[in-house]
């Protein structure tokens, strides 16, 4: 078992190198298999693995420098088919933060079941995408007709869901506490950003109000930045709309007392995970860096969608922010369930290929792609 | 004119762990723990000593039967040089049977 993860982890490192140094790859591979005792050949792995990393990460840093050297034939790196594709790297990114998460909740001396509960999480967004990838393509009706029910049960969480401290904006499900906002309003964010239609207009007006109702002024702020990213990149009424809705929304919110109490391992995490662990601390701070990797890599790479992006990108940087300035979950790496499951879910908004692919077809490894990106024709989130 | 860096500690030792192996070629692992350097450290410097010509790299067969070949590397006159010149710095001297 140990001698088989190390030849993996080494095949690994193997693919993670750079075109460059790709035949070095093999080497290691061949000399972890070579090694007798299968522990010393699994730290060898390891290391490896940790070489391929620098390798990339530097390759992918002197990329600009080294500009009109690099041929067109290039062998493509990992990386670099992982910016073509955003969906793949989100899902990758998710994977990469729930483990951090995983390595603070641990060094924190967090309960068992809390790393039980974010694991489970990260599956069960997974299966959902699965699921919904499985259904096929929808239309933009249906997307809209799902975005007004994913903002109809925001409302009703603030209707009858479980009220703490002036609060109600949970709802228990089998004796299991969530947050439906940071489950549900990033998809319909992602629903918007790609559809612009009436009904999905609507599904964002009623998260407006349901989130001034509960009061959530942290997936408030969010929503508006979500809005006020997508103004600025694409300006139009609906759009307009939405941000002012948004605004007025996030106003109620300030207006309105929010005093609940920290929740530890859920809140302050930025300031209470170093005093921990010092490991604890960098797995927090790598983890929220590792989220935000893929709406800089779309944005950068990606043109032609980067009103997606840009929503992806300003949700998450200001639930973020809200969590380091306030009593507020912090997503992903902190314990909840529900902000692994709605940035997962998430994902199914952003394209399956970039636009970059298109003009770049070998960097894929294809001979021609098509991009799926734009639903303004009526494509499938899920397609 | 090629710019002369000084060279790090782990590539001193690398370097002199190859001159004690008398010319001779070394798979990685055994280089590893010759040189008390764990495998992570070892390649970036393999590949770039390779890559300045200091080092030679080659497909070795295996010594035993139904084993893969397995890449062996030895210095070449340059790197022999830079050995010389650079000498493994006291403390941080080649530990031998050092686990990687």
């Amino acid at each position: 078992m140990t001698r088989r993860l190390a030849i993996v982890v080494a095949e690994l490192a193997a693919r993670l190198l750079p075109s460059p140094t790709r035949a070095w790859g093999l080497a290691m591979t061949r000399e972890a298999a070579s090694i007798d005792h299968a522990g010393a050949a699994l730290r060898f792995a390891l290391g490896c693995l940790g070489c391929a990393l620098r390798e990339a990460a530097l390759f992918q840093l002197l990329r600009p420098v080294r500009g009109a050297q690099s041929s067109s034939s290039e062998t493509p790196d990992v990386i670099d088919a992982l910016r073509l594709h955003p969906r793949a790297l989100t899902g990758l990114c998710a994977v990469i933060a729930t483990g951090l998460g995983l390595a603070y909740l641990t060094f924190a001396g967090a309960p068992a079941f809390y790393l039980v509960g974010n694991a489970v999480a990260l599956v069960l967004g997974f299966l959902i995408v699965g699921l919904l990838m499985a259904t096929g393509g929808v239309g933009e009706r249906t997307l809209g007709t799902v975005a007004v029910a994913l903002g109809a049960l925001l409302v009703a969480t603030a209707l009858f869901g479980t009220h703490a401290d002036g609060a109600t904006r949970w709802f228990t499900l089998f004796g299991v506490s969530t947050q439906p906002s940071l489950m549900l309003v990033p998809p319909l964010v992602m629903i918007f950003a790609r559809t612009r239609g009436t009904l999905a207009t609507c599904g964002m007006a009623l998260a407006a109000l349901a989130l001034a109702m509960q009061p959530d002024r942290a997936m408030a702020a969010a929503l508006t930045a979500a809005a006020g990213a997508l103004a600025l990149v694409r300006p139009d009424r609906r759009t307009l709309t939405v941000l002012a809705l948004a605004v007025v929304g996030l106003a109620t919110t300030v207006l309105r007392p929010d005093a609940l109490p920290a929740v530890p391992f859920v809140d302050r995490v930025f300031y209470t995970a170093f005093a921990a662990h010092p490991l604890a601390g960098i797995a927090v701070f790598a983890g929220v860096v590792v989220m935000m990797v893929p709406p800089v890599a779309g944005w950068t790479s990606d043109p032609a969608n980067r009103p997606v992006h840009a929503a992806f990108g300003a949700l998450w940087l200001v639930i973020i922010a809200a969590a380091a300035l306030g009593n507020y979950p912090t997503p992903v790496v902190g314990y909840g369930a529900s902000a692994i499951v709605g940035y997962v879910v998430a994902l199914l908004g952003l394209p399956r290929r970039s636009s970059a692919a298109i003009t770049r077809p070998s960097a894929v490894g294809e001979k021609t792609v098509r991009q799926d990106g734009d639903l303004r024709a009526g494509a499938a989130v899920a397609g | 004119m090629v710019r002369r860096r000084s060279l790090s500690p782990h590539a001193r030792s690398v370097l002199a762990a190859m001159v004690e192996a008398g010319g001779g070629w070394l798979h990685g692992y055994d280089l590893s723990r010759r040189a008390g350097v764990k495998s992570g450290t070892l390649y970036p410097l393999l590949i770039r000593l390779e890559a300045q010509g200091h080092l030679e790299a080659e497909w070795r067969p295996p010594t035993e039967p139904g084993r893969p070949p397995r890449h062996a590397y030895r210095l070449t006159a340059a790197g022999s040089r830079l050995a010389r010149e650079n000498p493994p710095i006291a403390s941080e001297a080649p530990l031998a049977g050092k686990p990687a």
